[in-house]
């Protein structure tokens, strides 16, 4: 019995393994000159298991008494994790060796935050998800304030600790509400007690409750407030890494949430859903307007990306779960491109953030601006690039699921979003002659990923490159 | 597939376009010229390779023609095909093409990335008109906005900034509502194939919304919601600020392709999509839309006549005749739509060639203020002489293709309205004054200007770019069939579906006479 | 005349609309985020109040 527990949770089992060794490692080997070599080894291993999660196949299964579930929906997620966590590390490891910010511990806390990820998105009982939950913040928090000397990262990292500590309370006490009106932590338990009682305000108080803490995670408004912050404040490798890993995981637990424990109640949590997405969407698009530090906006863009996934997620549907589960996938290869440019602007050796400093980008260095401009105009959903396509699914979606109010706040939201994506643009291409500039940063790897993404945009609207089919698969075995 | 001809003639220009991405290295005077003998080169070939489109097309044959299919994601197909309405674009954009390259010899800054938005630009231009299936031709039709985007923005003038950005989210924001109706589009019929949704029939029960009745129901909303993307497209009255600007301030090449095609798609689009498939919805509109040209119309011709500016003046201008093509597709009869077709055909020939002449003086004198001009005419007499011939066009003089497009318009709408007829009419009379008056301002009278006085007529290129423009416009002037009959079958066709789809609705189409 | 009439009521109208209004709402947006984790957390905890009304309103009663 417990042999196929375990076998089960091998993936996480291996990593977290690797974590303490690699720690061990890490402290007696040498510390902070050994971090690229922990760094290229994590990322190499979240790649190997990255890849055993796609080639896993579609079966069902669950441990350690039904809390523990893999399907081919936690192994998609998993999956997406897993290959964006080992992408953003590779890209940080110049950054971060060149820049004073190469502890040891920094791959190790992420392999960390991931494991959590992993839990999360596995979840199949309240427990197990406040476990993971915790697991991944907890590594976040330390993460976010890595570099240690600096008074924004302190303030990101406290700012994120505390609120975050807000939110998990919050969840704590909507899942003590749960567990108290349905009688059991367990998901598959707890759709039961919805289905045979009516439903009492004090489970559905516990629900909402519990979305909230979730939302917190995915930076859905009105629960956004600590993104901008924490993504400015924080180094850039660790805000490309709070983009794109954790709110996959916060996105596929929400899902799994409401759609294993709570479907019964779904015309409750379907206009809360709604109503955060057309928030978040709104200001998403609005707020980034006057923005002139590149990580702020990257914050509000991913507010507003979160906005349009949550449409997916409104819908209740099957499709809308797939739309979603495509659009995550979309939004990870969009951001892990526009980090990797990000990353790589620099004056005198020194990072920048400015987004003026993007002036004349097009003139002097075409090729980088070229690709940020294919990213950014993916980020805004114009056609033909890959992002519209994500739009177009969640798009559908709503309109299948009735919400079409929905889909009409989604479409006038991403207008007046274009904007901001348009003015990089703009400053990139007919910015007036300024005698600051990029230095020309000579990284393979940077280029490489932002290059990548920017291809993938293009290339991709052919085929996807199989998402579809992988996230059909996964949504079919969440709703199952 | 059966065929590749449709897919090859709409991306050479594209294939070309990343060539010279890759190769073309350098920013001096030679790369420069690379770049821009590749890009006449690619437009030439891709002129070429489409005429045999138009060799194989058949007229009679009323369905799509050449159609290659392929499966593509999201259960969307990649479908091209051509039709009697199509073709003719088809072939403007081709030919239009090599002139506007040709015509941007004069660039000089960062030329490589100029030739490379331009065919970009072509290739999505020509899916637009060749798409047979929902999506691929939002995703042509907006894609457009890009390269227009950044060759207003990089190589415009002064204000470029705010024009390219009003450009970009004006059209932006109609097309997003019309992208709407598409999703629900497919989920209503199941499919995004436009030939199939050709056939299906939506809702067009009544319905309220919010407390309003909206007849005409599903049908309405979605015409309302197309008509929003073609609307500002075309330009209609009151959504047309955009282009004054838009012209104004981008190099001419891109003035030239943006009143010669990319207006031509809102035209387009009324004709592929309202019409076929919102028959009910169009024919409740109707009446709103053709007020709307006629406002456009008269209004725009009087707003250009105090215009200072000579870009923004023919700018105006387009608005009218714009006005003229939605005249005739909502007419929904022979001549009207034929007509429509053709004026859009002219149009392009015809401010295209304008704007090119406002090009040639500008590059001389950097200034596009009639104040500045004056007895042009004196020094440059092949200028005058082509001027002459497209503004006499541009008024629709018998001969020249502008008059057989407003007359069959007219026409058309007579038949069906005798007041607009009346009002739209008028319209020939006020674009004679502004037109007529530019010219007498600007190449008539005495040369007294000092800045004017060493002026130099037209080069052999700029003559030569003229040519081919000057010889369309008589062509069909003198001789329409040409184009009547490419035309007519697929046009008698799509009323013969509108007048049947409204019968069904229990409309008679002839009813729009009779209480008129 | 007509040049002003265009200029002012359609330029103005949807210039208005897109160069006051929204960048107003901007500001507002902006002053929101005023950096103390106060206001955040208040926003959290009022977000959580609208959200169990907007759920009781929108689907109980």
């Amino acid at each position: 019995m417990i042999q196929n527990d375990l076998n089960l949770i091998l993936p996480e089992i291996i990593l977290s393994i690797f974590a303490m060794l690699a720690l061990l490692f890490g402290v007696y080997r040498g510390q902070d000159k050994k971090t690229a070599t922990l760094t290229l080894a994590t990322a190499g291993l979240m790649l190997i298991v990255g890849m055993w999660m796609i080639l896993g196949g579609s079966s069902s299964e669950a441990a350690f008494n039904n809390m523990f579930i893999s399907d081919a929906f936690s192994r998609y997620a998993k999956a997406l994790i897993l290959l964006s966590s080992a992408a953003v590390l590779i890209m940080s490891l110049g950054y971060m060796l060149r820049h004073d910010l190469g502890r040891f511990e920094y791959p190790i806390l992420i392999i960390f935050s991931v494991v959590g990820m992993m839990f999360m998105v596995s979840a199949n009982d309240l427990m197990v998800l406040y476990l993971g939950l915790e697991l991944q913040s907890l590594a976040l928090y330390v993460v976010a304030s890595i570099r240690r000397e600096s008074l924004k990262s302190t303030e990101a990292g406290m700012k994120y600790f505390v609120l975050g500590a807000l939110s998990s309370g919050l969840l704590l006490y909507g899942a003590s509400l749960i567990y108290g009106y349905s009688g059991s932590t367990n998901f598959q338990s707890i759709i039961i007690s919805l289905d045979s009682v009516s439903v009492s305000l004090g489970l559905m108080f516990g629900m909402i409750l519990l979305v909230a803490g979730l939302a917190f995670k995915i930076s859905a408004v009105p629960f956004h407030m600590w993104t901008p912050d924490v993504y400015e404040g924080s180094p850039t490798p660790v805000t490309a890494f709070l983009s794109t890993a954790p709110k996959i995981a916060a996105m596929a637990l929400f899902a799994r949430v409401v759609y294993d424990a709570f479907y019964v109640l779904i015309s409750d949590w379907q206009q809360v859903v709604a109503l955060m997405s057309v928030l978040s969407m709104f200001v998403g698009a609005i707020a980034a307007i006057g923005q002139t530090n590149i990580k702020r906006l990257m914050a509000y863009s991913s507010i507003a990306h979160m906005g349009y996934a949550m449409i997916g997620l409104a819908s209740g549907t099957l499709l809308g779960l797939q739309a979603m589960l495509v659009y995550m996938a979309i939004y990870l290869a969009m951001n892990i491109g526009t980090f990797a440019f990000i990353m790589s602007m620099e004056r005198d050796g020194q990072p920048v953030t400015d987004i003026d400093s993007l002036s004349q980008l097009g003139v002097k260095q075409p090729g980088r601006a070229l690709a940020m401009l294919v990213l950014l105009f993916s980020l805004a959903g114009v056609p033909p690039l890959v992002g519209f396509f994500g739009k177009l699914y969640v798009l559908r979606a709503a309109y299948d699921a009735g919400l079409i109010w929905l889909a009409v706040m989604g479409v006038l939201a991403s207008v007046i979003g274009a904007y901001y994506y348009l003015r990089l643009v703009y400053l990139m291409y007919f910015g007036e002659k300024q005698d600051l500039s990029l230095d020309i940063v000579k990284s393979p790897i940077l280029s490489g990923f932002a290059a990548t993404a920017a291809v993938v945009m293009v290339i991709g609207i052919i085929n996807l490159f199989g998402i579809e089919a992988a996230a059909s698969l996964a949504a079919s075995s969440l709703i199952n | 597939m059966d065929y590749f001809l449709l897919s090859i003639v709409t991306f050479i220009p594209a294939i070309s376009a990343l060539i010279l991405l890759v190769v073309a290295r350098g920013n001096d005077a030679a790369a420069a010229l690379v770049a821009k003998r590749f890009a006449l080169f690619a437009t030439g070939v891709t002129f070429f390779v489409s005429l045999f489109i138009i060799a194989q097309f058949e007229p009679e044959n009323t369905g799509f023609q050449m159609v290659e299919e392929a499966e593509w994601i999201m259960g969307l197909k990649y479908k091209l095909g051509i039709d009697g309405i199509s073709v003719l674009f088809v072939i403007l954009t081709t030919f239009m093409m090599p002139i506007v390259i040709w015509a941007s010899w004069g660039i000089e800054v960062r030329v490589k990335e100029y030739m490379i938005a331009f065919l970009l630009l072509e290739t999505l231009m020509l899916g637009v008109f060749m798409a047979l299936d929902l999506v691929l031709f939002y995703l042509f039709f907006e894609a457009g906005l890009i390269p227009m985007f950044l060759i207003i923005g990089i190589w415009g003038g002064a204000n470029r900034v705010y024009a390219s950005f009003k450009f970009f989210l004006y059209t932006f924001l109609g097309s997003v509502l019309m992208l709407i109706a598409m999703v629900v589009m497919y989920a209503e019929a199941g499919t995004t194939d436009i030939e199939s949704l050709m056939l299906h029939q939506f809702a067009f029960d009544d319905f309220n919304l919010f407390g309003f009745q909206i007849l005409g129901g599903t049908q309405t909303l979605l015409f309302l919601a197309f008509f929003a993307s073609f609307a500002v497209k075309m330009p209609m009255w009151p959504v047309h600020t955009w282009l004054p600007d838009a012209h104004v301030q981008a190099p001419t090449a891109g003035s030239v392709v943006l009143a010669a095609i990319l207006l031509k798609m809102g035209g387009y689009g009324f004709l592929r999509f309202s019409l076929p498939m919102f028959p009910v919805g169009s024919y409740i509109m109707t009446d709103f839309i053709l007020w709307l040209s006629v406002i456009a119309i008269v209004y725009t011709s009087l707003v250009a006549l105090v215009q200072s500016d000579m870009k923004k003046l023919i700018a105006y201008s387009s608005v009218a005749h714009m006005g003229y093509v939605t005249i005739g597709i909502f007419a929904a009869n022979q001549q009207g739509i034929d007509g429509a077709i053709f004026q859009m055909l002219s149009h392009g020939f015809i401010s295209g060639a304008l704007f090119l002449c406002v090009g040639v003086i500008y590059d001389r004198m950097h200034t596009r203020e009639i104040e500045a001009y004056g007895g042009l005419v004196n020094r440059m007499p092949a200028y005058a002489l082509i001027f002459m011939f497209f503004t006499m066009a541009n008024v629709g003089l018998p001969g020249t293709s502008g008059f057989v497009g407003e007359f069959l318009t007219l026409v058309g709408i007579f038949k069906v309205n005798t007041w607009i007829a009346l009002l739209a009419t008028s319209g020939v009379v006020l674009s004679a004054a502004y037109a007529l008056w530019l010219y007498r301002r600007v190449m008539m009278g005495d040369l007294i200007k000092e800045a004017l006085r060493t002026i130099q007529d037209m080069s052999l290129r700029e003559r030569a770019v003229f040519a081919p423009l000057v010889f369309m416009t008589l062509l069909l002037g003198v001789y329409p069939v040409l184009a009547l009959d490419l035309i007519g079958p697929s046009v008698q066709s799509l009323i013969d579906n509108y007048n049947s789809a409204l019968s069904i609705a229990g409309i008679d189409g002839n009813t729009m006479i009779a209480s008129h | 005349m007509w040049k002003k009439g265009d200029g002012t009521v359609i330029d103005g109208f949807i210039d208005n609309l897109s160069m006051v209004f929204i960048p107003l709402l901007t500001r507002l947006a902006g002053r929101a985020q005023s950096g103390y984790i106060f206001t955040y957390a208040f926003a959290m905890v009022l977000g959580i109040v609208v959200l169990i009304t907007w759920m009781t309103l929108g689907t109980g009663s």
